[in-house]
């Protein structure tokens, strides 16, 4: 292996050539490490498998930056949470789901990346990259792909992801966004204030033209294997009038009552989860946005 | 404010925040070897068979045979293993270990041992547990009489969790024994518990244990009781393998194998004549000590005397029980039965004000304890009791009464849930019963040193047996003896005890230190500074014993008599909102106020007071510990949720001047009070937020929302 792949001790291919080559040898893409270093140190414990050694994507051009293409916002996927958060480019409603993970000094090291790629079904950023129909965009040397998120993610803690690619960026459509049309909703309920992990989060976005719905989206975290976004339910929304609200909640309430499947754990319950995700989702279309 | 209140400089804050503290993790001694405990996978069974692999070579197995005097550990009672013997009582058990070069291999070493078990019936929870080890009944006046005279009887029960102590520092030990002496250093709060529980495992005489302790980062108990099992544990690796060996916990390992507070179930019936006046309570107190006695016979103590929390009841009979389950031995908290009780207590006034359509307060307020009450014991208040002026105080800070009737209106109406609670507490400062004068006996020594370098012409030593764990016992000691002798605070000396050095001034529990060793330095302090007066120029040296003042009685037969010396009080005001879609709960105000003799040092009381009340507010709300099926579920800082800086606001303290005649300058107990009181103000302010009588902590947004739903 070539020296300069080493820097202050890390492992820093420079080309997506390196990087895939690494893999193929056995090494594991890093991005701040905070999933990482504490799911091998219980794997460690327990004789599970250990993702190491371990290299880092941040010498990479491609998967630095926060850039807009014409409408299209591409976020590389070294970017830590924090730099994606103050960037000027970030719509609130992503930032915001964001701020909820974690702490500053985790979210100072942290990447969007990482988030996705493990794949969790309470990893906090999901929620609002699936109501952006947000791209995962990849390469390898068996080339590149540009996987819509709801299919990048396959299970709980899989993904799409080939056994020589890495993730570089993630990006989405922010036209809508910025549309003077545009409202937005983020709720996470965690266990704490801080440093918590999600037992149930709701994103959901949608624009209103004269009191009426177009391109409404949700989506519900932590209450499924895998996000929850329904297109029966979001059809049932669109055209409609905002104030009829609590009309459109008992419509739709009982699809999403039939998608929700949640899990009772050391972390919350079966029921609390259904029940107060689907109470999030009336109150929402009641009062409005 | 007394002067010697005033804010220092704490003496261990550079090291501990700048890093450069040394833990016992740090500590590498030469040829030291590392260890892994085997622990059971199993809640309740026979050991069949143990199929060991084969030893690399340098690699050592020990287990109970290991252990030349008895297998037991001696924490209070003698009937906790170091290792399993014939039978595995809980899940995690240590069932024997290896001890060798590298950690990695003790580890997979533990892995590759197999145990096969002949499954034996188990009992996780309090109302499935018909085996007790304690059973304790006080009768305080005449009871019988005046429930069957009763114009109505009420009856409810009340619930608290489990919680895990949650010290930053994980436990940890190194043992080593050398030519015929063994000695442990250690992150612990009791070095002669440890030593004579060691003395106990090996047959081995006073001179040849020694036991010294290391930088401690927390404790709040937890290093009580359970450092004596890790000391036996990695003693007994020292002499297999003849070469120093560390144990140190990580953190899923020392949640899963460690004690944690008791959970309590605890059965009030009350007695109310024909004008509404309580005449009596019957009181049912179960605590689940897990599947080993350890301690728990002391924490029902306290719980029991304190059953009736902060008030005056005049026929009180109460039954205790500590009931053996087949789950980790339940251990020392900060509050040690006091928190349990107390919940119970200051819940079933509110449950009794609901009841008889007065409020809280108004009803509470009647039976305040006062100086010359007396005591579920039979003890007597002797001392001045101001909760009068404290209930002022803490209406003037937190505007409780006007709050209360405003969300009174409002929660009939349904609209905000908003609600707020005030409790009151009582802490029985030093050992409880005959434990101070019996048992303890506390022994302190000053001595002088001279040295004319110096400006004060030399150095002055604290002597005693009492460890700093973070609750400032460093500082504020020395604060007395400087205080006392007249010396400046740099010539008084406190470092971490070594039982070959200091004599045996009692365990760093049950609020103790200042109250009772504080005391006792101050009178040698005052001793010694004559010495000094008389010839600064040579060595010398005070010793001085505890004595019980002859005015308070004890009778440990009947449990009747003063079962503390002194008691400090608390009043806690919490303010809460409650969101009516989630049931999140948002705690919005925090009000104290603290009757604890004169503060020695009132920032670090006041950080006492603010942590305490995190803790209790913890243990409250968000910070739930279940064992399913004796097998701990949330052992993980991810899992198991303590407060950050986000979740609850500061408590606004105030401290009311009531000096203790037997205090050192005045002081009385203090460290464990924040945590007594919190948990029954929260959940009052829960229950008028919902509407229900809430009866149970935790409370979580999941068990609100299967009660609102
Ligand atoms: C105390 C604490 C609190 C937390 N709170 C939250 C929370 O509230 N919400 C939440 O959602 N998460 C939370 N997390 C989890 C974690 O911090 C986040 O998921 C974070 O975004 C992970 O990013 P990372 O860069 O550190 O990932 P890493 O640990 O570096 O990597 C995670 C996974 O992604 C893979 N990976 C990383 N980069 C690439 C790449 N470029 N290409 C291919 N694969 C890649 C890694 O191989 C690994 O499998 C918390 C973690 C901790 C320790």
């Amino acid at each position: 292996m070539s020296d300069k792949l080493f820097s202050a001790g890390t492992l820093l291919p420079a080309t997506i050539e390196e990087a895939s080559s690494l893999i193929m040898q056995g090494f594991f893409p890093v991005g701040g490490g905070t999933d990482i270093m504490v799911r091998n140190h219980a794997m460690k414990k327990t004789g599970g498998r250990v993702k190491s050694p371990l290299f880092s994507c941040r010498r990479i051009e491609e998967t630095t930056g926060i850039h807009t293409n014409g409408n299209i916002l591409s976020i590389g996927s070294s970017c830590t949470l924090s730099s994606i958060i103050e960037s000027s480019l970030c719509p609130a409603i992503l930032a915001e789901s964001l701020l909820s993970i974690a702490s500053p000094g985790i979210r100072n090291i942290a990447t969007l990346a990482g988030n996705i790629c493990n794949a969790s079904p309470a990893a906090d950023s999901l929620p609002v990259l699936y109501i952006l129909d947000a791209m995962i965009e990849t390469a390898g040397s068996s080339g590149r792909r540009s996987i819509p998120v709801k299919e990048f993610i396959t299970a709980p803690g899989t993904t799409s992801l080939k056994d020589d690619e890495i993730v570089v960026s993630v990006s989405f459509d922010s036209s809508i966004c910025h549309d003077d049309a545009f409202r937005w909703y983020f709720r996470k309920v965690g266990t704490r204030a801080a440093n918590a992990l999600s037992k149930l989060s709701i994103a959901a976005c949608t624009l209103v033209d004269n009191g009426i719905y177009s391109n409404f989206r949700l989506a519900v975290g932590a209450c499924a294997p895998a996000v929850v976004r329904l297109s029966e339910a979001e059809d049932e929304i669109n055209g409609k009038a905002l104030d009829k609200g609590s009309e459109l909640a008992e419509r739709v309430i009982p699809v999403y009552t039939k998608a929700l499947n949640p899990i009772d754990d050391q972390r919350s319950t079966s029921d609390y989860r259904r029940n107060t995700a689907l109470k999030l989702i009336a109150n929402l279309l009641s009062e409005g946005f | 404010m007394h002067k010697i209140s005033r804010p220092v400089n704490r003496d261990d804050s550079k090291n501990k925040s700048s890093g450069s503290a040394v833990y016992i993790s740090d500590v590498i001694k030469p040829g030291m070897l590392a260890m892994a405990v085997k622990s059971a996978d199993f809640q309740h069974g026979k050991i069949n068979t143990i199929k060991k692999p084969e030893l690399p070579e340098g690699y050592f197995y020990v287990d109970g045979k290991s252990f030349t005097g008895m297998n037991r550990a001696s924490i209070v009672a003698q009937d906790w293993p170091f290792f399993a013997e014939s039978e595995v009582l809980y899940f995690g058990q240590p069932v024997c270990a290896y001890t060798g070069p590298r950690i990695e291999v003790c580890e997979k070493l533990c892995i590759q041992t197999k145990i096969e078990y002949t499954p034996l019936p188990a009992v996780s929870v309090i109302e499935d547990a018909a085996d007790f080890f304690n059973d304790y009944t006080i009768i305080k006046g005449n009871p019988d009489k005046s429930f069957k005279e009763a114009a109505q009887i009420f009856e409810n029960q009340y619930r608290t969790g489990m919680q895990e102590q949650a010290y930053m520092e994980p436990q940890g030990m190194i043992a080593e024994f050398n030519e015929g002496k063994l000695t442990v250093y250690g992150s612990m709060q009791c070095p002669y518990y440890i030593k004579n529980s060691l003395k106990n495992a090996f047959n081995l005489d006073d001179d040849n244990v020694r036991v010294i302790q290391s930088i401690t980062g927390g404790a709040f108990g937890g290093k009580e009781d359970y450092p004596s099992i890790l000391a036996g544990q990695a003693a007994a690796a020292a002499i297999v393998s003849g070469k120093p060996v560390k144990i140190v916990l990580d953190r899923r390992n020392d949640m899963s194998v460690t004690p944690k507070r008791h959970p309590s179930l605890i059965k009030i019936r009350t007695a109310v004549d024909s004008e509404g006046n309580i005449t009596a309570m019957d009181i049912d107190c179960r605590i689940d000590a897990g599947a080993y006695e350890s301690l728990s016979g002391v924490v029902l103590e306290r719980a029991i005397f304190i059953s009736t929390g902060a008030y005056n009841i005049a026929d009180v009979k109460v039954r205790g029980r500590t009931m053996k389950t087949n789950h980790i031995p339940s251990g020392a908290f900060r509050g040690f039965g006091g928190p349990q009780a107390l919940f119970a207590a200051d819940m079933n006034m509110y449950y009794l004000a609901r009841k008889l359509n007065a409020a809280p307060l108004e009803l509470k307020r009647r039976y305040l304890f006062q100086r010359g009450d007396i005591s579920v014991t039979s003890g007597i208040f002797r001392d001045d009791i101001k909760l009068e002026e404290m209930i002022s105080r803490v209406e003037e800070i937190s505007d409780y009464s006007s709050k209360w009737a405003e969300y009174e209106k409002t929660s009939q109406a349904g609209d905000k849930m908003k609600g707020i609670g005030i409790s009151f507490a009582a802490h029985g400062g030093a050992f409880t019963g005959n434990g101070e004068q019996e048992i303890i006996k506390s022994l302190v020594r000053l001595e002088w040193e001279p040295d004319k370098q110096t400006s004060a012409g030399g150095r002055l030593r604290i002597l005693v047996s009492n460890v700093e764990m973070g609750q400032g016992a460093s500082i504020t000691l020395r604060k007395i003896v400087a205080e006392e002798s007249g010396l400046p605070l740099e010539a008084i000396i406190f470092t971490n005890p070594d039982t070959d050095i200091v004599p045996d001034s009692g365990p760093t529990v049950a609020s103790r230190t200042i109250m009772i060793v504080g005391k006792l330095i101050q009178d040698a302090a005052a001793m010694l500074k004559q010495k000094i007066e008389d010839d600064i120029n040579s060595p010398s040296s005070v010793e001085k014993s505890y004595v019980h003042p002859p005015e308070f009685d004890w009778d440990e037969e009947t449990f009747t008599g003063d079962a503390y010396p002194a008691y400090s009080w608390a009043v806690n005001v919490i303010e809460v909102e409650i969101d009516p879609i989630t049931f999140e709960i948002k705690i919005t105000g925090s009000w104290a106020v603290y009757d604890v003799g004169t503060p020695i040092d009132i920032k670090i009381l006041e950080g006492q007071m603010q942590g305490g009340t995190a803790q209790s507010l913890g243990y409250s709300s968000i910070e739930k510990m279940q064992m399913i099926n004796g097998k701990p579920a949330q052992v993980s800082f991810t899992d198991y949720t303590i407060p950050t800086t986000l979740d609850f606001p500061d408590t606004e303290c105030v401290f009311i001047d009531n000096p203790y005649r037997y205090g050192p300058f005045g002081a009385k107990a203090a460290g464990e009070l924040p945590n007594e009181g919190p948990a029954a103000a929260f959940t009052a302010a829960i229950s008028q937020a919902s509407g229900r009588m809430i009866t149970e902590i935790p409370v979580t947004p999941e068990m609100l929302e299967e009660q609102l739903r």
